[in-house]
């Protein structure tokens, strides 16, 4: 029996997204975007959805008089990334 | 990239792509291991031609106190200067990343104490930097999964047994600047350059 895929994670883009912050400590948002290729209005959405989730914190600031947009995994995304790849495990195999 | 549900295969594809682009960032360090490697080969081999000149013991001192002091302070400078171009560019944080540079930090702590101390007690302070700069290249080979940084570590050992071992015949002790420099050479430098050119290629 397969185990269910999460489906907040089984999407293209939110996959990439917390993929890519497992593997920091922090990202801007320019920095997802560049290695995403997403647009900035569905990166953005993207982001606000895995944040209603708890799976990421969003922090704004600003840099150099620009506002910057910081990422940052949260426990609950990191152990809910380590289970989608568990189960993903179950379908390659 | 888009938000449309995917099958597990393209699941993991992603998930490979993106750990892989994460890994990229380490490399702008190139820069700083070059301006460092080439201020540290100069110097030392300026030191080495100030030991083989005919010259008063405290001229002599002021030119070696006088290198040792500005080229770092130059070399410094300018690594401000890179460091801050680059924090413009800099959009990610690893945690391999922070703990490679408080590394560094105590690197430096180490290598002020061990230059502090040797000076006072009127040895060289040589073969204890090369086995320092040896441990802290090695890990930094390790951090960033680079094998020329890790070689480069092994090398920095080896040259430091060598300089230990200079040491014990005092009429060769300065001989022991070129291996300095050799070392940086090899164990620092060129890794710095390999570093910088895979980074400056993958951008092309």
């Amino acid at each position: 029996m397969f185990k269910k895929l999460n489906p907040l994670l089984h999407s293209q883009l939110r996959l990439a997204i917390i993929s890519l912050l497992s593997q920091v400590e922090s990202a801007d948002f320019s920095y997802l975007k560049d290695k995403t290729k997403a647009s900035s209005g569905n990166l953005s959405v993207q982001i606000k959805k895995l944040e209603k989730a708890d799976y990421l914190t969003v922090k704004k600031s600003f840099k150099n008089n620009y506002p910057l947009t910081t990422c940052a995994i949260t426990k609950t995304g990191l152990q809910a990334f380590e289970e989608y790849v568990e189960a993903l495990k179950d379908y390659i195999n | 990239m888009k938000s449309k549900p995917i099958d597990p295969k393209e699941s993991l594809e992603i998930i490979q792509q993106m750990i892989a682009a994460s890994r990229q960032q380490f490399a702008e360090k190139g820069a700083y291991m070059i301006l460092w490697g080439i201020m540290m080969i100069v110097a030392s081999t300026a030191n080495f031609l100030i030991f083989s000149l005919d010259l008063e013991n405290s001229v002599r001192s002021n030119w070696i106190a006088g290198i040792w002091i500005g080229f770092p302070i130059i070399a410094g400078v300018i690594s401000y200067v890179i460091g801050s171009r680059m924090a413009k560019k800099c959009t990610i944080k690893t945690h391999i990343g922070s703990l490679l540079q408080k590394m560094w930090i105590g690197y430096s702590i180490n290598l002020f104490l061990i230059v502090f101390f040797t000076i006072q007690a009127e040895i060289s302070p040589i073969p204890y930097i090369l086995a320092l700069t040896g441990f802290a290249t090695s890990i930094f080979g390790l951090g960033v999964r680079y094998k020329a940084f890790i070689i480069g570590g092994l090398c920095f050992f080896i040259f430091a047994v060598l300089a230990f071992w200079i040491s014990l015949y005092p009429d060769f002790v300065k001989y022991q600047l070129l291996i300095f420099a050799l070392a940086i050479a090899i164990g620092y430098l060129i890794p710095g350059v390999m570093l910088y050119k895979k980074v400056n290629s993958s951008k092309a």
